[in-house]
């Protein structure tokens, strides 16, 4: 162990000052310098994981990806049409690209990935996990036509695919980079712009830009630094050690204002998909009773908690669908206090009422949620309602919710794939998982038809409109009610340049990023 | 001290061992939330299925009773295997073996920092017991010690790291970037080892031999270092046991702060994470690690008294 | 020195106990529309915080659990920890084998793993509480005094004690046990402030004061956000519980310089 420490310190050591040799001699050359940005974790989970890094590095690429309103858009798939019955789709992919390796992308490549992910499926993530299953319901067959095509055999018609195969759940890797089991049997090799060079578990990773990238090339080589709390994280933009940062909850609002008092600083804000919401137990009194249900959510004022809480930070949410989806309707947001009260006193009459108002603990790393819960705390006071509020434990949240050992549950929900219905049938669906385990009790035959409905629809213009109305039904049912979308806050110093976010899309241009 | 009570020791701490895992394996079940569905559900992100569950739970043998579990983790790590972790899937000694260093590093690096001035604070207020720097330094010390090491390590890496850039705010790299950390980890302990030095100094120095060695005229300096120091010592040679037999477990706060990539984080991660096989060979380390310095710290009783022998009976 | 801690904490719980009768305002009135008041203004003589309560107020009342808790908590480790370790150094044999046992098995699991196996059985309440505080707080205690003990039980005093046929709990009572008031005082009050603070760390588990009532230690925890830009809300509970902690390390090291007339000599004097 002494000599580990030994050997290790005195690597780091010679290495520091190689780094040291090396800076002064670019900063001679006049080359570009290393751009540093840190994140909260460890964007490299490694071999063992699905995709070995986050799609935010860009190492790996994905055959559908997500443009900046939020549909699915070309990336290492051109084009693709599906037939009459939805069951057979054909992807035309893109001609002319290799791998890190310099093996060349091609059918039989894609084939060999699809084989894959029957292997490795269903694979833990701290991303999203991988489950055939989910993202290709019914697969039956993967072949390749000719060299650029590849038809995919549903047994079911399967109309939201592309939707489902959105960046985490179509990403490619070159045949070589697997083990037997399926995972990797070294450093993935995408075909991005960016290669791993280096990683460092939980300390840092390293991208240099792939000189033989089918698109446009990256400019600057990149330091992915793990920085666990975001006031070190601050300190370290204000001294300079790193310029920007990335992923979720890369800045607390507050430490975000903080620092774009200084000058040196701007800001660019990336939606997420994430947003919060309370989960209302409707199995049992008093939230059993929809008026009352709805009284919370018309009490609650979602702008106050945006513009004071999250300094302006977030978008209010009137329908239960992110807007970072492309089918979220714009559904009008309310707040009225003295109508709440009135259905309040239609419930409860001159009775107060008690309820357990709990949230998870991890939350506030990232979100001022103490003050918030206080908040509608507040509010709820003035309806009758005595909110006792609990912080609970991860696992004890979970266990609370499952036993319906709450009446108000506030937490935090990202979409998993692009295709809303996924997350109707969690939470909206009658018999659906969510929707029972956690004790929200909303029964609507409607949306359940519709939203089953939809899974077969092929018209997307049809879909849009099933979508809009299971919208409006859950809004109605007020059990799971939105509260406000996610923003991250990327503070990135002035001197980095081409730092920009890419709306919906979730992502960040990297590749054009470098240091002045 | 004859060999028998070496083996007598040592049979000790074997079951005493054993002991710590039992337990360990019994308390980990009273946790809150069903460990399977945690680690499948990523902060409630995701629903696993009932399938997912169930094959999970097979494939790592979590249905079987729970003195099976026990038996077959024992007999695994007899053997060496200490098992594979159930987030990142590699192995628990790589895990382990990766992160450790660095904790030792900076719980050494602590330690130095607790115990130069934890000793030379000691001594130097007991020597001015009573005077007024005797008194700013109680008030100093106790303001530092009063608030949370997070707050004491927010301010060092703002003034120190930010605003006047002598240290870099965090990572681990050169020795600069060692001194923050080893000096917020180590000055909690480093405060009440003066403290308690201190007190134990005062209280040895009022005894009637202390008097005769000083009227016999030995100076003031040889008194204390000859003849008070190894009595007042006990209790801070026992806090350093403990304190050391804990290294191992780092401080995931400072860990966590200065993006210090230790096995504390780790600890706190697998517990949180339920990710037993890591948390179990935890334990396992820890223990022997405790039981280790306990052990060496009754050697080092029998060094300074050598008629202080734990264990002896009185009659 | 120990009059100064008495007063110090007579002061405070004082002030904590009489809280209804002293708070200019209700502290858990929010009130958005003065969130973030600074301090040293009328009415709100300590500022507001980020949802517009008074913080004089919730200082107030912020350290009557955290008092009782602590005291109740220090007086619990201290005899138990003193104690077993009195057992185990004076007697030895299988005592000392029996009590080494638990101690070490504390030791070696982490202390979270015991706080959250306890929420997982025992529901939230004052006695989860005070269990959770308590439960790996005395072992090092009990290690350090059996340490002492050790060392005593070879002293001259007890040795002529026993030789003149005195028995085992008289040495332990009149001998052994003052020597260790030294010791355990600064240990002892070390630990009253460890218990203020981990009461925060124990909120955010489900256990302990839960929002939006306030305590001190949260109240810490609460102003992270804030240390820059409102000072004002880390800097008053941070001096509070130095004050307190000031205290009871007076008192504890000044119970040492009362109970004998010898300990007031440092080596400068003699």
């Amino acid at each position: 162990m002494h000599s580990f420490v030994h050997r290790r310190f005195f690597l780091v050591v010679l290495w520091s000052l190689l780094v040291f040799l090396l800076l002064v001699c670019s900063a001679l050359a006049q080359e570009r310098p290393e751009v540093i940005i840190a994140g909260h974790r460890d964007l490299v989970p490694g071999e063992n994981d699905p995709y070995y890094t986050s799609t935010l590095l860009h190492v790996w690429e994905p055959l559908v990806t997500r443009d900046e309103e939020g549909w699915p858009a070309p990336m290492l798939a051109e084009s693709w049409e599906v037939s009459e019955d939805g069951r057979v789709w054909t992807f035309h992919l893109r001609r002319g690209v290799l791998f890190q390796d310099l093996t060349p992308f091609n059918a039989e490549a894609v084939v060999a990935n699809f084989e894959r992910y029957r292997r490795i499926s269903p694979a833990n993530s701290p991303f999203y996990p991988f489950r055939i299953h989910e993202t290709y319901p019914g697969l039956k067959e993967v072949t390749a036509i000719d060299e650029y095509t590849v038809r995919l055999t549903f047994e079911e018609p399967v109309p939201a695919l592309p939707f489902l195969m959105v960046n985490f759940g179509s990403a490619m890797f070159s045949p070589r980079n697997f083990r037997e089991d399926g995972f990797f049997n070294g450093f993935p090799i995408g075909t991005g712009p960016y290669r791993l060079v280096e990683h460092k578990k939980d300390e840092y990773c390293r991208l240099e830009p792939f000189e033989h990238y089918w698109g446009q090339k990256a400019i600057s080589p990149i330091r992915v630094r793990v920085i666990p709390q975001a006031e070190t994280r601050f300190s370290a933009l204000k001294a300079e050690e790193i310029f920007g940062v990335i992923d979720i909850g890369a800045l607390t609002p507050a430490l975000a204002m903080e620092l774009l008092k200084d000058e040196r600083f701007a800001v660019e804000v990336s939606p997420s998909t994430i947003a919060h919401y309370l989960f209302m137990n409707g199995s049992r009194p008093p939230f059993d009773d929809v008026r009352l249900r709805k009284a919370v959510s018309l009490a609650i004022d979602r702008e106050f908690i945006v513009r004071e809480l999250y300094y302006g930070y977030g978008e209010v949410m009137g329908t239960i669908l992110s807007p970072a989806s492309p089918f979220s309707v714009p559904l009008p947001i309310e707040h009225d206090l003295a109508e709440a009260r009135r259905l309040a006193k239609e419930v409860l009459g001159e009775k107060r009422v008690q309820v357990r108002f709990i949230f998870p603990s991890w939350s506030l790393e990232r979100y001022p949620y103490k003050e918030q819960a206080e908040y509608i705390q507040s509010v709820l006071r003035e309806l009758g309602i005595d909110a006792q509020i609990q912080i609970l434990e991860g696992g004890a949240f979970n266990e609370a919710m499952k036993a319906g050992e709450y009446e108000i549950a506030m937490r935090n929900q990202g979409l998993p794939n692009a295709e809303p219905n996924t997350i109707f049938t969690w939470y909206v669906l009658s018999d659906g998982a969510g929707n029972v385990e956690y004790h929200l009790n909303f029964k609507d035959q409607e949306a359940d038809a519709l939203i089953l409905q939809a899974r077969r629809e092929m018209d997307m213009e049809k879909r849009f409109q099933m979508y809009a109305r299971v919208q409006e039904i859950a809004k109605e049912g007020y059990h799971w009610i939105p509260l406000f979308n996610n923003v991250d806050l990327l503070v990135y110093n002035k001197r980095l340049k081409g730092f920009r976010s890419l709306g919906k899309k979730y992502d960040v241009t990297l590749w054009e990023a470098y240091l002045e | 001290m004859r060999h028998y009570d070496w083996l007598q020791r040592f049979l000790q701490m074997v079951l005493t061992l054993l002991g710590i895992t039992v337990v360990a394996f019994l308390l980990r079940e009273a946790i809150p939330g069903d460990p399977v569905e945690i680690l499948l559900g990523k902060e409630g992100l995701f629903q696993p299925s009932p399938e997912e569950v169930r094959l999970f739970r097979t494939r790592f043998g979590l249905d079987r009773p729970l003195f099976v579990q026990y038996f077959r983790w024992l007999g695994d790590v007899l053997r060496g295997d200490l098992g594979r972790s159930f987030v990142t899937k590699r192995p628990v000694a790589q895990e382990i073996r990766e992160r450790l260093p660095a904790t030792l590093l900076l719980a050494l690096a602590g330690f130095s920092f607790a115990v130069l001035i934890g000793l030379l604070g000691g001594v130097f207020l007991a020597f001015w017991s009573g005077s007024i720097v005797d008194h700013l330094v109680r008030v100093v010390t106790l303001l530092f010690r009063s608030m949370p090491t997070f707050f004491v390590a927010v301010v060092l890496i703002t003034l120190l790291g930010e605003r006047w850039r002598v240290f870099p705010t965090s990572g681990m790299g050169s020795w600069r970037h060692l001194v923050l950390p080893a000096v917020v980890s180590g000055s909690g302990f480093g405060i009440l080892i003066m403290r308690l030095l201190r007190t134990n100094l005062l209280q040895v120095l009022g005894n009637d031999y202390i008097l005769a060695a000083r009227a016999r005229g030995l100076s003031a300096w040889k008194v204390l270092l000859k003849h008070a120091f190894p009595n007042g010592f006990v209790s801070v040679l026992t806090m350093f046991g403990l304190y050391l037999g804990g290294i191992l477990g780092g401080s995931p706060v400072v860990e966590t702060i200065f993006a210090w990539p230790g096995a504390g984080r780790l600890l706190v991660q697998a517990i949180y994470g339920r990710d037993f096989p890591l948390l179990q060979a935890f334990v396992l380390v820890f223990g022997v690690t405790y039981v280790a310095m306990q052990m060496l710290v009754d050697v080092c009783y029998f060094f300074l008294n050598p008629q202080v022998r734990p264990g002896k009976r009185i009659v | 020195m120990m009059i100064t801690g008495l007063v110090l904490l007579v002061v405070i719980g004082g002030a904590s106990l009489l809280a209804p009768f002293l708070s200019p305002f209700d502290p858990l009135e929010v009130r958005l529309n003065n969130r973030f008041a600074p301090p040293f203004q009328r009415p709100h003589l300590l500022g507001t915080d980020a949802l517009g309560r008074d913080v004089l107020s919730r200082l107030l009342y912020g350290g009557r659990l955290s008092l009782l808790l602590a005291v109740l908590s220090t007086l619990i480790t201290l005899s138990v920890g003193m104690l077993l370790g009195m057992l185990a150094g004076y007697f030895g044999g299988w005592v000392d084998g029996v009590v080494s046992f638990v101690v070490n098995t504390f030791l070696g699991i982490p202390d979270v793993v015991f706080t959250l196996a306890l929420l997982g059985v025992l529901r939230p309440g004052f006695g989860t509480l005070l269990l959770a505080l308590n439960a790996g707080s005395w072992v090092g205690l009990a290690r350090v005094a059996r340490g002492e003990v050790l060392f005593l039980r070879e002293s001259g005093f007890v040795e002529g004690a026993r030789a003149m046929g005195a028995g085992a709990w008289y040495c332990l009572l009149k001998h052994i046990l003052p020597n260790l008031f030294p010791t355990m005082g600064v240990l002892g009050s070390l630990r009253f402030g460890g218990f203020v603070l981990e009461l925060a760390a124990l909120s955010y588990l489900g256990i302990g004061v839960q929002p939006p009532f306030p305590d001190w230690a949260v109240m810490l925890n609460d102003a992270r956000p804030y240390l820059f830009t409102h000072p004002h809300l880390f800097i008053f509970p941070a001096l509070i519980i130095t004050v307190v902690i000031l205290g009871a390390n007076c008192l504890g090291e000044g119970l040492r310089d009362a109970l004998d007339v010898r300990f007031q000599r440092g080596i400068g004097e003699s």
